[in-house]
């Protein structure tokens, strides 16, 4: 297909010259066959674009990931989120950012953590089809300004156990109702 | 990303502190050590050793300048795992083995990472309090 199209462009663009040139010396031009255009593939959209969409509809069908990392609905850093990947294991951590991918499976979230007083990391692709489920578990009252907190490392901003800090407000919140 | 004159924290009860690193072992001249790959240290920093050791803790025991084998335990540069999630710590880490590959310490007091369990090092691994 995309031979006999680039086969036509050949064909139309040397007949004016060719024209020229014979009439000049009086010789007959030969009757070219000019082919009708094909019609545009994919209403034009461009092939990655195309692809990356296919891409989306295959490893996020029902949208909800897209959903999650929506810049103005989904998770902000500074969220407390559980990731459950399909093997059921766990991972805690508090959003210290989210790398957005422009319409692509690109986007990651990262992740941090303390763990007996060490500082973990992890970032995780969200379309990731071994990851389960992605859920916000808590927000905080006020957010620390920016949208990446690379800087709270190390400093009296950063993240503590959150496993431990998750207890402890089910805890809280239970005695609240109690009374 | 570990390589000569590296220093690591060692997350065992062997009684080193800090080690240096004077060697990568089985790897190519200029490539550097990554989780779970073994190393030459040279301990700088240890515990002093205290009258009331005894038995195996006591021989296990490493003073400083002592040259030792470790296996890293967690580095801070960023790594990366097949299902394409990269982890880092906030440290780099060691715990001390001796030549038939068992720790010298009975603990590890820190998280270690998962890559250690496919690696085979499941001593280490089951002593960890913590897997990440």
């Amino acid at each position: 297909m995309l031979g006999l199209l680039t086969k036509s462009k050949q064909l139309l663009f040397p007949t004016g010259i060719m024209h020229g040139f014979f009439a000049r010396s009086l010789v007959q031009a030969p009757t070219l066959t000019i082919y009708k255009p094909l019609p545009k593939k994919r209403n034009g959209m461009s092939a990655t674009k195309y692809l990356h969409q296919q891409l989306l509809k295959k490893f996020d069908p029902l949208g909800k990931r897209s959903q999650l990392v929506d810049p103005h609905t989904g998770v902000r850093a500074g969220d407390v989120v559980k990731v459950t990947y399909n093997d059921r294991s766990t991972v805690h951590g508090r959003v210290l950012g989210v790398k957005r991918g422009k319409d692509n499976l690109g986007t990651n979230i990262l992740i941090r953590n303390r763990i007996t007083k060490l500082g973990c990391e992890v970032r995780i692709p969200v379309f990731n089809p071994k990851v389960a489920n992605i859920e916000i578990v808590d927000k905080p009252e006020t957010y620390l300004s920016r949208s990446k907190h690379f800087y709270v490392r190390n400093t009296k901003h950063d993240v503590g156990d959150v496993e431990a800090m998750l207890k402890k407000k089910l805890e809280e919140s239970k005695a609240k109702k109690a009374n | 990303m570990i390589y000569l004159k590296s220093l690591l924290n060692v997350v065992d009860n062997s009684g080193a502190q800090i080690v240096e690193c004077i060697k990568v072992l089985r790897h190519g001249p200029r490539s550097c050590a990554h989780v779970g790959d073994q190393i030459t240290v040279v301990v700088k920093q240890a515990k002093p050793i205290s009258a009331e050791l005894t038995g195996s803790a006591l021989t296990n025991r490493v003073k400083r300048r002592d040259i030792c084998r470790a296996i890293v335990v967690r580095t801070k540069a960023p790594f990366r795992r097949p299902d394409g999630t990269v982890v880092r710590f906030d440290d780099n880490a060691c715990v001390l083995i001796n030549k038939n590959g068992d720790p010298l310490g009975t603990r590890v007091s820190s998280v270690v990472a998962r890559e250690l369990k496919q690696k085979e090092f499941n001593k280490i691994v089951s002593l960890a309090p913590k897997v990440f």
